[in-house]
């Protein structure tokens, strides 16, 4: 899975490298070209007394001020571009960290059938990869519609323990299957809530009330990506862990 | 520096989504034998019978959380082996008991990939 980005990453540092070994020989250069120009303007001033004209001098240092102003054009060009790949090389190695977040979340989230497990890795990803500090998680009882709270991380408890109706309010928008974000943070509301989804179905509501404070900068894009996916697959894997349970039922009663 | 020894790290986190996600950081990085515990008591069987080279723990553990860890490492198995302590627990508070305790490094959660790895390779002198 990360052959790709390691090789691009690979190449990117070979570039690195080059683009490093060319601004050094710039560097170089350069101050060789001071070097000649100091030199050149000692010999002008000596040269005012030995009779040689000045003139050319003058040209020719004019030409080697014009040559220095295009190399520092040049390196200012390929320390914009060092730069560059920089950022793309970070860009990356955030990218290559999400994937491998998205791919164990999946891994985890499928690894067994038993309810409690299934919540229990949903709660470990909210919590160790997403940041979560206080969250509660509802499941729409089938039998009567309403949400009811699945799991609850909270230790005052006090919190999203409420299960409104899905049509109301917040969980109106989340009920049709859209995320919801505060314009303004308030006391009470969550700062993010994601409808969990079966075939455009909602079947259950993650809510987000408070992130863990050494997380800077609150819920990242990265972080929705990752809520996005929990989102898809922990309602499949949750349906998948409910039928398994009914069937067991089922069976114990034949 | 030596880039052709394989270090032996045991990760011990009571979260397998956890220990699965680090030991995929660092498995990346080549040059990790890895192992893993999911509390506090089954690392320290592991390290009294085995050889490690370093120890990343969780704090927040059943039976045996990560800072009793820390201090039997010290103290019961008198082991100067490397700590990093990987944990939920952000306050200024918990990183001086960490570290108070003998951890050598306290990073925090959620869990920062290039982060752990700098720290990995820098604790084990495979970079600055």
């Amino acid at each position: 899975m990360t052959q790709g980005p390691e090789r691009e990453k690979d190449e990117v540092f070979k570039t690195l490298t080059q683009g490093r070994r060319f601004m050094e020989e710039i560097l170089r250069e350069n101050e060789r070209l001071r070097y000649k120009i100091l030199h050149l303007e000692q010999e002008a001033i000596k040269s005012g007394g030995m009779g040689v004209p000045r003139g050319n001098l003058a040209e020719e240092n004019k030409a080697l001020r014009e040559q220095l102003d295009t190399i520092s054009s040049r390196f200012s060009t390929l320390a914009k571009e060092s730069e560059d790949f920089l950022q793309r090389y970070r860009d990356m190695e955030r990218q290559n960290e999400n994937l491998l977040n998205l791919y164990v979340s999946g891994f985890q989230l499928h690894s067994s059938i038993r309810q409690e497990d299934v919540l229990a890795v949903i709660s470990e990803i909210l919590l160790n990869l997403v940041g979560a500090d206080v969250f509660t998680l509802w499941l729409v009882n089938q039998s009567h519609g309403r949400l009811e709270v699945a799991s609850l991380n909270d230790e005052d408890g006090v919190l999203g323990k409420e299960a409104p109706p899905l049509a109301h309010g917040i969980l109106k928008e989340v009920g049709e299957g859209r995320n919801w974000e505060p314009e303004t943070a308030e006391a009470g509301q969550p700062l993010m809530a994601i409808p969990l989804q079966i075939e455009s179905r909602t079947v259950g509501v993650l809510a987000i009330y408070r992130l863990l404070t050494q997380k800077e900068g609150g819920i990242s894009a990265l972080d929705k990506d990752l809520l996005g996916l929990l989102a898809a697959q922990s309602g499949v894997a949750l349906l998948g862990s409910r039928l398994f349970g009914q069937l067991k039922q089922e069976l114990k009663t034949l | 520096m030596n880039e052709h020894k394989s270090y032996r790290i045991l990760v011990v986190d009571d979260s397998a989504t956890v220990r699965q996600l680090i030991k995929m950081v660092l498995q990346k990085d080549g040059a990790y034998q890895l192992s893993d515990a999911k509390d506090g008591l089954e690392a320290l069987d592991k390290l009294a019978k085995g050889s490690f080279d370093l120890l990343l723990t969780d704090v927040n553990m059943p039976n045996l959380d990560g800072l009793g860890l820390i201090a039997a490492v010290r103290n019961q198995l008198q082991s100067s082996i490397p700590i990093i302590v990987v944990t939920t627990r952000g306050a200024e508070k918990d990183r001086d008991r960490g570290l108070e305790l003998g951890a050598n490094t306290y990073l925090t959660k959620p869990i920062d990939g290039s982060a752990l790895s700098k720290a990995v390779g820098k604790t084990l002198g495979r970079q600055g």
